[in-house]
């Protein structure tokens, strides 16, 4: 192809260079000139990650060929400061308030920021919603950026640093590097002998392999390996049910199933080889349904279900790979005792987390035939332990090392592209790299289960509950996945907010014909907390109680039990909902037109699983904390963690330095997720803290002659308390420590948070028991609703979150707008949707519409602090519960404003326009 | 063959280029909807002629007779932030500040926006109320094409191998009232599920006079809404007669079910804004 000379200017520096028609700009900009900043997230103009100054203006730089931008003028994130030490006033502000959590999509807000504020130097809020409009953020539901841009433009950025350490706005310790964008995510990981994988998938929804020929790709010029099911030993691997090989055989089981995968020298030649791979199919009949699923004669997906390794016992028939039942009292005679019987039946979509970075790994085989994998992985040692058992290599032989995860949601908790680019560095010799296009990301990830419920209660007309009896079916695709776990957290959420002494609960975990689907954010969270919180609404109206008198009412206080049997300590409900009903002035009749209130509770677990933290003194008294967990995007390492560790210790949280994520330098952790950040690697990396402030202060009491009793630590320094010129540094104790006998002083601690006790006699089928930290928040909403559109505009937001003691309360409103955020993508326009061939219909972000800056309000955020006494401080888990409530609360004020109930989401304009005339036709015949 | 990547100094160079090519070459605008569906020059064998160079293209330009010229490759940015265009084309500035997000508009053009013929492109029911004209450099000269008869189905126009759009031609006309609505499922970064221009004109004796109402998305081109327009001309802008115009547009559009609609939303939606366009005009006459 015909190269061509361009000049170039990027922040200032003249390249000139030869480009060849197919380069991008964005390509220029990341592969040749190696700013790595600019991220792409998408490569169709549709994100904002890749966001540029051209010659003044903000672009997106995956749009524009190469070719097109001789003499052009480009300012990427690595030109916004004026030197290390200067930092953009834009980058400052999102340093302080809080604006940066995963960072990927920082360095296209920012310059996207920085535009507008070059053009208006003082923009109203509004305004800067509208300008960052093409920058989606699936972390911080974009209010703290907007607080950011707004405090940069008025000269309001906050420099000190806060009072205490816990309890104190600590912005996220690595936010300069993703301000400035030096920030190493998947993606930018770079080698200069790396080839280039890219996986080919199955065109069909269920069909069976005849055979594979390779032969014709092999031989491409520029191809250097080319890998299939029979390169791989028959290693089946999974979360709870190991059902899953790392490429189909005999049977492909959705569009996206990988069958083979190439390595080559260019993406352009990787992805021509993939189109000379000849498989032959034949097709299967897919199934897409659950109930059709289940039916006796439906195709089966799983031919050897019951010969599958479980990691717990449930019965398994079919499709159907878990069965859940709880049973608590007698359900027929609570519902023959209560005045009025209530049914409904509810339905989920598949969300998908769409984290704006995609999947990404690289692959480096040493000259041991040592594994490297590098990741941007919520897990890395269970990539460890699942790469051992698919491909049965001994597990020393494999090094994991997580990346920075540009948004991980769960949706980077599996392993997923990993093995694929081994298998193709092992044949090549080569390091390999792999990195998941959009489209990829929305064919063949692990999004979140579409559920149905069907729910019938009882109650009387003083608002007692009598009974409950729910079925709810998960579709969790074509495996298992994180399936069996989430009817199980499904389960124990449906029973955990109210009083109610005659339960039933029948969940099923179903496989059908289409993507696996995985554990994003709060698995089963948002959908039974929509349907159990719509049920609950209607059950209060049907006995025309108030909807916050009868959650009032029946809401389980501290010291009573779940429907598993779970006794709840440490939360305060009743303080949540009112915290909101007030914020709300829930009391005051609303008179506008089509205009409504809605409430929605959530119930939900601190994640539990062990983990291990050492914490090192280094020479100069600084303190390492060495932990295997990652940071998923937000930011509890690099906030909580970090400051529990220096409160710990007493030290400043800026002597605090982690190490993390690597599986040869780290002891071992579960994986991140569950909102089990702070609460279990927090607590852990404390007790670690504490244990090495105990060898620290042996070694003090011994120097200063006094007993440890008499000791504290401040400042780095350990002193007599009553005579505190009395004092020895970290530092001298450490270097002596290091040079006389060999340092460093380490606290080492291992932890595994309880599980808690629930009543076996009640539960059966369920993959875990249930986990101590419970969670516990209430979102109120108010909302008009047009009837000649369905539109729905959100005019109030408010949540409420009993955090138990919030260590960082900037971080921790970060996740609660977030949450929201994401919640009301959920509630209002996100649907991933699967055509009648299995085929995904909307791959892009084009057509899966995440919220932009201008779709979501802003939000109130209420700290309710019960401590809890397992948590560090008193903290519970916060990332997932923020997410649950915002559909029904959303439902719940439709219902409010036009006498509606929707059941299903996403509750869009169209959907709810037809329910309303749906109703109107019904009308009058006796609706509630 | 000619090179994948051309940016030609003519308009006479653009025509040769794109002619003695073997009919996969583009030219290229803003590229916000050709990178997206043929990605860069060489993936698929096509190339692009940019029309970046060519000048007079760029810029919005008061002409004799009272008209307006916005040249094709006017950045939807520029458009909707002109000064000129906002006095006398409202609408149009309103639609082309709707495409997409900051970044597509500075990328996008007017001319791209119309060429790419999308059932849903923003700026075309504007322009075909405010009776543009589309400005065409063709193999035997200028010709001017009404707004009306450009777009032949989804992604087509009338333009011949080899065209190039220079720009548009408005008349400018200050009794006209206009609007744009936009509806879709987000509020930025947004392809619409319909969109609407209407334009209207009052004559002396409180009736309507003109009346132009286009709408985007409903059929395989925006399209006008004759019907509709003729029952209010020489009527007076009221309840029944608007009613009445808004019932009639579903029978000049032909929606599809899409991944955004379906048909019937569409239409649906189609008449109410019609109908709530022009009954906020009528509620503006009547404060």
């Amino acid at each position: 192809m015909e190269d061509k000379n361009i000049t170039v200017t990027i922040n200032t520096k003249r390249h000139t260079l030869a480009v060849s028609p197919n380069e991008t700009l964005l390509r220029v900009i990341r592969d040749r000139i190696g700013l790595t900043g600019t991220k792409n997230g998408c490569g169709e103009g549709e994100c904002g990650a890749c966001m540029v100054i051209r010659n003044g203006k903000p672009v997106n730089a995956c749009l524009i060929p190469a070719m097109a931008c001789d003499g052009d003028e480009i300012t990427t994130i690595e030109g916004l400061a004026d030197g290390p030490d200067r930092l953009h006033p834009l980058q400052d502000a999102f340093i302080s308030h809080g604006a940066v959590q995963c960072g990927f999509c920082t360095p296209g807000m920012l310059i996207s920021a920085k535009a507008l504020l070059d053009d208006y130097p003082n923009p109203p809020r509004e305004q800067i919603r509208k300008a960052l409009s093409g920058n989606l953020c699936r972390c911080t539901g974009y209010q703290k950026i907007v607080d950011a841009v707004s405090a940069a433009a008025s000269g309001t950025v906050p420099s000190e640093k806060p009072e205490a350490v816990i309890g104190g706005d600590y912005p996220r310790r690595d936010a300069i590097e993703h301000v400035t964008g030096v920030s190493k995510f998947g993606a930018d990981i770079t080698h200069s002998r790396a080839a280039v994988g890219k996986i080919l998938r199955s065109e069909y929804a269920h069909a069976r392999i005849k055979h594979i020929d390779v032969s014709a790709a092999e031989e491409l010029d520029g191809v250097l390996a080319v890998v299939t099911g029979a390169d791989v030993p028959r290693g089946y691997f999974g979360v709870d049910i190991k059902d899953r090989l790392v490429f189909a055989r005999e049977k492909v089981r959705y569009r996206g199933d990988e069958v083979a995968a190439v390595a080559a020298e260019t993406e352009a030649i990787a992805q021509k080889a993939l189109s000379l791979i000849r498989v032959d199919y034949e097709p299967l009949e897919p199934v897409f349904d659950v109930r059709e699923a289940m039916a006796d004669d439906a195709p089966v997906i799983h031919e050897q279900l019951m010969d599958y390794a479980a990691g717990f016992e449930t019965e398994k028939q079919g499709n159907i790979c878990t069965m859940a039942h709880v049973r608590l009292g007698d359900v027929e005679k609570g519902l023959a005792d209560a005045d009025l019987v209530l049914e409904s039946t509810f339905r989920t979509q598949i969300q998908h987390q769409a984290s704006i970075e995609p999947h990404a790994a690289m692959a480096e085989i040493d000259s041991h035939g040592r594994i490297l994998i590098t990741t941007t992985n919520q897990k890395p040692f269970a990539v460890r332990r699942y790469l051992s058992h698919a491909m049965q290599i001994p597990m020393i032989n494999i090094r994991v090392n997580a990346t920075k995860i540009g948004g991980g949601f769960g949706g980077k908790l599996e392993m997923i592209v990993e093995p694929y680019a081994v298998l193709l560095a092992r044949k090549c010799g080569r390091p390999v790299k792999i990195v998941y296009t959009r489209a990829e990301e929305f064919l063949a990830t692990t999004p979140r289960h579409p559920a149905s419920f069907k729910i019938k209660s009882g109650v009387k007309k003083d608002g007692t509950i009598t009974a409950m009896q729910a079925e709810f079916i998960y579709d969790t695709g074509a495996y298992s996945g994180n399936g069996p776990t989430t009817v199980t957290l499904c389960a124990q959420v449906i029973g955990g907010l109210y009083r109610i002494p005659n339960v039933r609960l029948d969940g099923y975990c179903v496989y059908t014909n289409k993507m696996n689907c995985g554990s994003m954010r709060g698995p089963s969270a948002p959908q039974t907390t929509f349907a159990l919180e719509s049920h609950i609404d209607d059950l209060a109206r049907a006995i025309d109680m108030d909807t916050l008198d009868f959650r009032l009412k029946n809401l389980l206080e501290p010291g009573e039990k779940t429907a598993v049997g779970q006794t709840l300590v440490d939360m305060d409900f009743k303080k949540t909902v009112l915290a909101v009903a007030d914020a709300m002035d829930w009391r005051a009749p609303i008179t506008d037109e089509n205009t409504g209130k809605g409430l929605a509770c959530v119930y939900w677990l601190s994640g539990g699983w062990s983990t291990s933290v050492t914490v090192k003194i280094n020479e100069d008294g600084s303190v390492s904390v060495v932990t295997a967990a990652v940071d998923m995007g937000t930011g509890y390492l690099y906030t909580s963690v970090i400051q529990i560790v220096a409160e710990a210790l007493g030290l400043d949280p800026d002597d605090v330095h982690l190490v993390q994520g690597d599986t040869d330098q780290c002891g071992y952790d579960h994986g991140i997720g569950g909102s089990r950040g702070v609460f279990t690697v927090g607590k852990c990396a404390k007790m670690a803290a504490e244990n090495a402030l105990e060898a620290l202060m042996a070694v003090a009491a011994r120097k200063l002659k006094v007993s440890r009793e008499r000791l504290e630590s401040k400042n780095s320094w350990i002193s007599v308390k009553s005579a505190p010129e009395k004092r020895v540094s970290f530092a001298d104790i450490s270097v002596e420590r290091h040079i006389l006998s060999g340092g460093p002083i380490t606290g080492v601690s291992e932890y595994l948070p309880e599980m808690d006790s629930i009543e076996p006699g009640r539960v059966k089928g369920l993959s875990f028991p249930a986990f101590k930290g419970v969670t516990i928040g209430c979102h109120g909403v108010k909302a008009h609703v047009s009837s000649d559109t369905g539109e729905v505009k959100i005019l109030k937001y408010v949540a409420a979150h009993d955090v138990g003691r919030a260590v960082n309360p900037l971080a921790a409103e970060g996740q609660i707008e977030g949450g929201v955020a994401m919640g009301l993508g959920f509630a209002l326009s996100e649907e991933l949707m699967i055509g009648r061939q299995g085929e995904v219909v909307n791959p892009s972000f084009r057509d899966y519409k995440l919220p932009t800056a201008m779709d979501v309000p802003e939000v109130e955020s209420i700290l309710v602090e019960t401590p809890a006494a397992y948590g560090p401080h008193g903290a519970k888990g916060l990332g997932e519960p923020t997410m649950a409530p915002p559909a029904a609360a959303v439902g719940n004020a439709i219902r409010d404003a036009l006498k509606l109930r929707m059941t299903e989401t996403p509750m869009t304009a169209e959907r709810i326009l037809s329910a309303l005339e749906e109703k109107k036709k019904a009308v009058p015949s006796g609706m509630p | 063959m000619t090179t994948r990547f051309f940016k030609p100094g003519s308009i006479s160079d653009a025509m040769d280029a794109y002619l003695k090519s073997d009919g996969t070459t583009h030219y290229f605008a803003g590229g916000t909807d050709l990178m997206v569906k043929l990605g860069p020059p060489g993936n698929t064998g096509h190339g692009f002629i940019s029309l970046e160079r060519l000048s007079g293209l760029n810029r919005v330009q008061e002409r004799p007779e009272d008209k307006i010229f916005i040249g094709a490759m006017t950045g939807l940015s520029e458009v909707a932030g002109s000064g000129l265009i906002a006095e006398h084309f409202p609408a149009l500035a309103a639609a082309a500040g709707s495409v997409g997000s900051p970044s597509i508009r500075n990328m996008g053009t007017i001319g791209g926006n119309v060429c790419n013929a999308s059932p849903s492109a923003d700026t075309a029911p504007p322009l075909m109320v405010y009776g543009a004209s589309a400005v065409v450099a063709g193999r035997d000269g200028e010709k001017t094409i009404p707004m009306d008869a450009f777009f032949t189905g989804p992604s087509t126009t009338c333009l011949k191998p080899g065209d190039i759009l220079t720009g548009f031609m408005l008349p400018k006309n200050p009794a006209i009232r206009a609007g744009f609505v936009k509806l879709g499922k987000r509020k930025a970064m947004e392809c619409s599920i319909v969109s609407l221009g209407l334009s209207l004109e009052m004559d002396g004796a409180g009736k309507c006079g003109t009346v132009r109402i286009a709408l985007g998305a409903v059929a395989p081109t925006p399209v006008r809404i004759v019907r509709a327009e003729k029952i209010l001309e020489g009527r007076p802008l009221e309840a029944e007669f608007i009613h009445r115009a808004a019932a009639a547009v579903a029978g000049d559009i032909h929606p599809i079910d899409d991944l955004r609609a379906t048909a019937g939303y569409r239409r649906k939606m189609a008449g109410r804004m019609v109908r709530e366009t022009l009954l906020q005009m009528c509620r503006q006459d009547h404060q």
